[in-house]
């Protein structure tokens, strides 16, 4: 083969792999900007619109949105601000034990620990009904939460601690690190990175998940997920689309920041 | 500054397996001590037992006199070069060296002044600012160096520091290292399982097998004069043979199993085993020789001519000079060096030297040619090869 056929071989393998890539990113992301653009067109297509007041694409519409379903909003918001630190609290030590300290059986406990992202809401839902029925609802909703989300710390931080000399510690110590500092200076730092991540992570997952939040919520402890199947089911679309563009607001900067972190130099660890 | 490191009765087990068996050694002042010995010999273990980063199953740490075998990690002073390094990925170079001082809350400028001075000491502070990730392996082993003497600790522990390097560089920063090492004068204990660095290194070498120390001693003392077989073979190539001592004429007489010769001092009547060094044996003119052999392969090492011979039903291994004109199947008289040979007792006459070994595992032995026992053993081949790479 001629080199000038070579080269034009590679550059359409690059071309069909960049049109591959595009296409997986309009399939994910266009039901998202169809369902936002909703906010803004009053057609017919979309359906009639039924709050005279406040006419697609206006200020009104949103403010109309936040004024019936904030108060779910501020149920989400301090759904996250619960799950968001106890996850990692719970999550990373136990990456940590699973990964630095093992012990007999911990392999099968890391596994098993696992099970909850495969668990169908309402199956998790109603143990945790069954389990802690008595408990007030916001704390089932944040216990159904923890389940979600506390497996994708075990596992971003666990692998995240495969990443680095196991040595690291053990040096710190012989150069005079006590436990704490060893946290501080060394083992903290070193897995921030993959504790920001995590933290993003369970933020978006709390702040979009579904089926449990739908099942275990109370007209007074309802998800912003939970309210939005309302709003689809009782009002028009523009409505509706108002409140899904209300609730991607503070996701998508999440995801850029969960890309922006993912990349090498952080990969590596942050400077102390 | 300096200190005495002492270990008693050290050991340490997983389960029914023992890393380290009751292991004994005082480290002396300000030298040295190499520690050799096969992978899986417990060298690594009595590191970190030493450092404090293993609880030993039993005995005890010293230094000094004191016992430290329950001061944790951080309180006992000592410094580790660990076999990966295991630099701080999230701390620049000058960071890693800064760490000890930091631990103990040395002042900023100070700790910049001194770890300015370390990593001069390694000719690295050209790279002080660098990340950790963008040095090559040979900076990395510096830096790790830099980092364990900037606190000024009163052992200094090396795990292997060469062992990741490949051959060429090796070679190069070995001798750099061990100039270093020495003019630090730390109590310095070194790891490694290449025999040649143990002995070129230490001040002190001992020689580690199955979580025991086997032979302690001046490397040159310990290589000339092994305790028993695994020494021999782990250090260098051997000749074994079995032997007999017996009085004869008024004179102590050894009897090899390819030519008699007199006992070397100090030996006694019995069966025993001889130990010849293949450089103890000599190409020499026929009216001078203590045998004859025949020459069955030749490895030309460069500097040597590394002859298997055959002689009696025994192989023997023997260095000679590059420049000896050799023909195949040729018969050469051997001369043995004077008060050369090593004798140890053979208690069960007749069997081959296996059977005395304690750990059959370890490459030395099997690197040994073997006696007239057994003198289809594929043995002096491996010689050889093991010849060769050194």
């Amino acid at each position: 083969m001629s080199v000038a056929a070579k080269i034009s071989t590679a550059a359409s393998g690059r071309l069909v792999a960049t049109a591959l890539s595009w296409c997986v990113a309009l399939f994910l992301i266009a039901p998202i900007v169809v369902a936002a653009a909703g906010a803004f067109s009053s057609s017919e297509f979309y359906g009639h619109r039924s709050e005279g007041s406040a006419p697609p694409g206006s200020l009104g519409l949103f403010w109309y949105v936040f004024s019936v379903w904030g108060r779910s909003l501020g149920t989400s918001a301090a759904l996250v601000a619960v799950v968001v630190p106890f996850a990692l609290l719970i999550g990373a030590p136990a990456a940590y034990a699973f990964r630095r300290r093992p012990f007999s059986g911990s392999k099968l406990l890391e596994a098993a620990s696992m099970t909850p992202l495969s668990m169908p809401g309402i199956a998790l839902a109603v143990s945790l009904l069954a389990t802690l029925g008595g408990a007030p609802r916001f704390t089932l909703l944040a216990g159904g939460h923890l389940a979600y989300t506390i497996p994708l710390v075990i596992r971003a931080v666990g692998n995240a601690l495969e990443s680095f000399e196991p040595d690291i510690e053990p040096a710190a110590r012989s150069l005079g690190a006590g436990p704490w500092q060893v946290a501080r200076w060394i083992t903290i730092p070193v897995l921030l990175p993959s504790l920001v991540v995590s933290a993003l992570l369970v933020f978006t997952v709390s702040w979009g998940e579904f089926n449990a939040s739908f099942l275990l919520a109370s007209p007074l402890a309802q998800s912003f997920p939970a309210a939005l199947y309302v709003t689809y089911t009782a009002n028009s679309f523009p409505v509706a689309a108002a409140a899904t563009i209300l609730f991607l607001l503070p996701v998508v900067p999440a995801l850029v920041l969960i890309q922006a972190i993912g990349g090498e130099p952080f990969r590596r660890g942050l400077q102390a | 500054m300096n200190a005495l490191l002492e270990a008693r009765s050290l050991r340490k087990s997983y389960g029914a397996t023992v890393a380290v068996d009751s292991l004994s050694h005082s480290f002396p002042e300000g030298k040295i001590t190499a520690i050799v010995g096969p992978s899986g010999s417990g060298k690594t273990t009595t590191l970190w037992m030493i450092a404090g980063l293993t609880e030993p199953s039993g005995g005890s740490v010293r230094l000094d006199g004191r016992d430290i075998t329950a001061l944790p990690a951080h309180r006992r002073e000592i410094g580790i070069v660990f076999q990966d390094y295991a630099l701080f990925p999230h701390l620049n170079v000058r960071e890693n060296v800064e760490f000890g001082l930091r631990c103990r809350h040395v002042r900023r400028a100070e700790r910049r002044r001194r770890a300015a001075e370390t990593l001069a000491l390694v000719r690295m502070e050209h790279l002080a600012e660098r990340r950790v990730q963008q040095l090559s392996g040979g900076e990395r082993q510096r830096v790790a160096l830099a980092r364990a003497i900037a606190f000024r600790p009163r052992v200094l522990l090396l795990d292997e520091p060469l062992s990741s390097l490949d051959a060429r560089l090796r070679e190069e920063l070995r001798g750099e290292l061990f100039r270093l090492l020495r003019e630090l004068a730390i109590t310095t204990v070194y790891v490694t399982h290449d025999q040649v660095e143990a002995m070129s290194i230490g001040h002190e070498l001992a020689v580690m097998s199955s979580g025991r120390i086997e032979q302690s001693g001046p490397p040159a003392e310990v290589y000339r004069r092994p305790e028993n077989l695994f020494v021999a073979g782990f250090l260098g190539s051997a000749n074994i043979f079995p032997a007999d001592c017996a009085v004869r004429n008024g004179r102590l007489d050894l009897a090899l199993p390819f030519a008699a010769v007199d006992a070397p001092a100090g030996a006694s009547v019995g069966p025993c085993w001889a130990m010849i060094r293949p450089e103890d044996l000599e190409v020499v003119r026929d009216d001078g020789a203590d045998f004859q052999a025949a020459v069955e392969s030749s490895l030309f090492l460069g500097n040597q001519l590394r002859l298997l011979l055959r002689a009696g039903g025994s192989r023997i291994i023997v260095d000679a000079r590059n420049d000896l004109p050799l023909t195949e199947g040729a018969i050469l008289g051997i001369g043995i060096r004077a008060g050369k040979v090593v004798l140890w007792p053979r208690e069960d006459a007749g069997a081959s030297p296996k059977g005395h070994e304690r750990d059959g595992a370890g490459p030395g032995p099997s690197e040994m040619p073997r006696g007239s026992g057994n003198p289809d053993a594929p043995a002096p081949q491996e010689s050889l090869e093991g010849a060769r790479s050194r």
